[in-house]
């Protein structure tokens, strides 16, 4: 059994002269939570596509669970879930509804649907038309269809973009279980937070190309600087921020010098977030 | 396996999306036309064909046409009398038995019959009592026998009924509506819902949906065929074969609205397309609508074949030797389309 989940190699997909995915490289391993960000257009939703057999690579190829995805499209599709970022579900139809034609899509047999809702906490809406479900609800939904046949590989395209922070929660609580359950999380996120919490790995994609990728306490170490954040009382009575930064040879002096000579209101220490690093890493932000 | 997704798909069309306006627009339409022509022009529930007949011997024909369970037969002894319903439309056929007719048929001699047509009686009923007349002619005689019949058309109506020259127009729009319309829409919703993309992130191919959205049209223009055949009793001599036939119509139908469907990104565009190209679509039925226009323009439209043995049969009491070539080219037409949909969703599906 190989130890890679997913193994890109030099992935490219252009459309017409844009190359949207350039050259792109990575692993994950079994069971590892892998964090993809980037900003709108940066080649995301492309990388999945082509992870997820939607779309061929230009050039290059991926593997996943050991079998190159555009040969075994079927096989590896079988193995993985995917939870996209727009709402692609039958609307006409209950939840119980849409579950039970997934299944059988494939060939689940006694797919236990209210369990499966429970989950997701979608227990007692069972019958009604997904039509009538919040945004919220029909995202958990579709947490729920990826996950009917346990896949392997989980692929969760923005999965809590938009929702209240209850239906965020609950997703974020399932992805965390799937993990344990030993399922591979390839994840799209801009939330950092939920990214730094969740995943073992983070990648960041740029222009279409991964500018870093490693673990968020590492990407910290590498990239990020810690800071020292003082609120002071000038004189006239306004506050003012003072900024130490840490690991300096000269941080002892201007901490003393801070703490001697100023009248220090707040302090409170500061580490770089991944949004911080991101933009140091590429230059702008991941609107 | 990949037959049972398959299945899964065309029963969830079936039950889920029969709410959709068109599958309902599919089942209503054909038969509300059906119903409204047979209403106005009358032919709903019409009574078996009606034959006078004038014996101006004493033949036992008579009395075997009468016997004969589904023609209604009235006997009068003078021929003006005769002529007279005829051309009042009390009767679609009135035969006129010359003396002498059974002694000339047992002797093998030609024997010639005057007949009068009622000009708005059906095809049908024309071609049910031609065709009763001499078996039973044949029964008496023992053998085949050369048989003249003239025939006189009378009254007022023109020579196709319009009962009988809308019965196309039904034809082709339960075929298009329900073959070609059904699976088109269906396809088109599942991109505009991106339904699509999730169904084919599992084990189901393009090709797998495509397959069930041509079934689930093939599914409901043969049922919806069959009822609008059985509500205007035009199964003619050959029911299996007419059967048969519709399922091939349904078949050519499913696979172009597939094709169309691949194309097509949205309803609207959908309902344009399919606007634009109407007239060559029901082309062949407004042929038959107006028969003085040259019938064989008609067979130059692809939809002919799915429209003309079927009308050849029920309304001109054709034969399987008289459609084997039209027959064939619908054959051909459904190869050709099934490449076609090959070729286009194999595309659709590099394209992702």
């Amino acid at each position: 059994m190989t130890e890679h989940a997913i193994v890109a190699e030099n992935l490219t997909y252009r459309y017409g002269e844009l190359v949207a995915v350039d050259d792109v490289s990575f692993y994950v391993k079994q069971g590892e939570i892998l964090g993809f960000l980037g900003p709108n257009g940066a080649g995301k939703t492309t990388t999945v596509r082509m992870l997820t057999g939607q779309s061929r690579p230009h050039e290059g190829r991926a593997l996943l669970l050991g079998l190159d995805i555009a040969q075994d499209t079927s096989a590896v599709q079988a193995q993985i879930g995917v939870c996209f970022e727009v709402t692609n579900l039958y609307e006409q139809m209950s939840a119980a509804e849409n579950l039970a034609l997934f299944a059988q899509l494939y060939d689940v047999r006694n797919l236990d649907v209210d369990a499966l809702l429970r989950r997701v906490g979608l227990s007692g809406r069972e019958r009604d038309r997904v039509g009538a479900y919040s945004k919220g609800m029909k995202q958990r939904l579709m947490v729920a269809r990826a996950l009917a046949h346990q896949p392997r590989i989980l692929f969760l395209d923005e999965p809590t973009e938009g929702l209240d922070p209850v239906s965020a929660e609950a997703i974020r609580n399932l992805v965390l279980e799937e993990r344990e359950r030993g399922a591979t999380v390839f994840l799209t996120t801009h939330d950092m937070l939920e990214a730094e919490r969740l995943c073992d790995r983070v990648a960041f994609i740029h222009q279409g190309r991964i500018a870093a990728l490693d673990t968020p306490h590492s990407l910290k170490q590498r990239y990020g600087t810690r800071l020292v954040e003082a609120q002071v009382a000038t004189e006239s009575g306004a506050l003012e921020t003072r900024q130490i930064v840490l690991d300096e040879p000269e941080t002892p002096g201007a901490l003393q010098s801070l703490f001697s000579q100023e009248q220090v209101v707040t302090i409170h220490s500061r580490e770089a977030s991944l949004e911080d690093i991101f933009i140091q890493i590429t230059g702008r932000g991941l609107a | 396996m990949r037959a049972r997704r398959i299945l899964a798909l065309l029963t969830k069309d079936l039950l889920h999306t029969s709410r959709s306006v068109i599958i309902v627009f599919a089942i209503v339409i054909p038969l509300v036309a059906s119903l409204v022509i047979s209403l106005l022009l009358g032919t709903l529930f019409a009574d078996a064909p009606r034959l006078g007949v004038v014996d101006l011997g004493a033949s036992a024909l008579p009395g075997a046409l009468a016997d004969v369970d589904y023609l209604s037969v009235r006997t009068y002894d003078d021929a003006a009398l005769l002529v007279r319903d005829v051309e009042a439309g009390a009767l679609d056929m009135g035969i006129v038995l010359p003396d002498g007719m059974d002694e000339a048929m047992a002797a093998g001699h030609p024997v010639a019959v005057d007949a009068y047509v009622w000009g708005e009686s059906l095809i049908r009923d024309r071609t049910t009592l031609a065709t009763a007349l001499l078996r039973q002619m044949m029964d008496l005689a023992g053998r085949e026998i050369p048989v003249m019949v003239e025939t006189t058309l009378l009254g007022e109506g023109e020579a196709v009924p319009w009962a009988e020259r809308l019965f196309p127009l039904v034809v082709i729009m339960t075929i298009i509506i329900g073959g070609t319309m059904v699976p088109a829409t269906s396809l088109v919703q599942e991109k505009q819902g991106r339904t699509l993309g999730a169904l084919t992130i599992t084990p189901v191919t393009l090709g797998d949906v495509l397959i069930s959205k041509a079934a689930v049209g093939m599914l409901i223009t043969t049922v919806m065929g069959i009822v609008i055949l059985a509500l205007n009793q035009a199964f003619g001599a050959h029911p299996w074969l007419m059967m048969g036939l519709v399922a091939l119509s349904a078949l050519l139908a499913a696979e172009g609205g597939v094709i169309l469907g691949t194309l097509v990104h949205d309803i609207s565009t959908l309902f344009t397309v399919v606007k634009a190209i109407g007239i060559l679509l029901y082309a062949p039925a407004i042929f038959y609508l107006f028969p003085e226009l040259p019938q064989w323009v008609a067979r130059l439209f692809p939809t002919y074949y799915m429209l003309g043995p079927i009308v050849e049969i029920s309304l001109f009491g054709a034969g399987w030797g008289d459609i084997v070539g039209d027959v064939a080219i619908l054959c051909g037409l459904i190869v050709v389309a099934g490449l076609g949909a090959a070729v286009v969703a194999s595309r659709a599906a590099a394209r992702g």
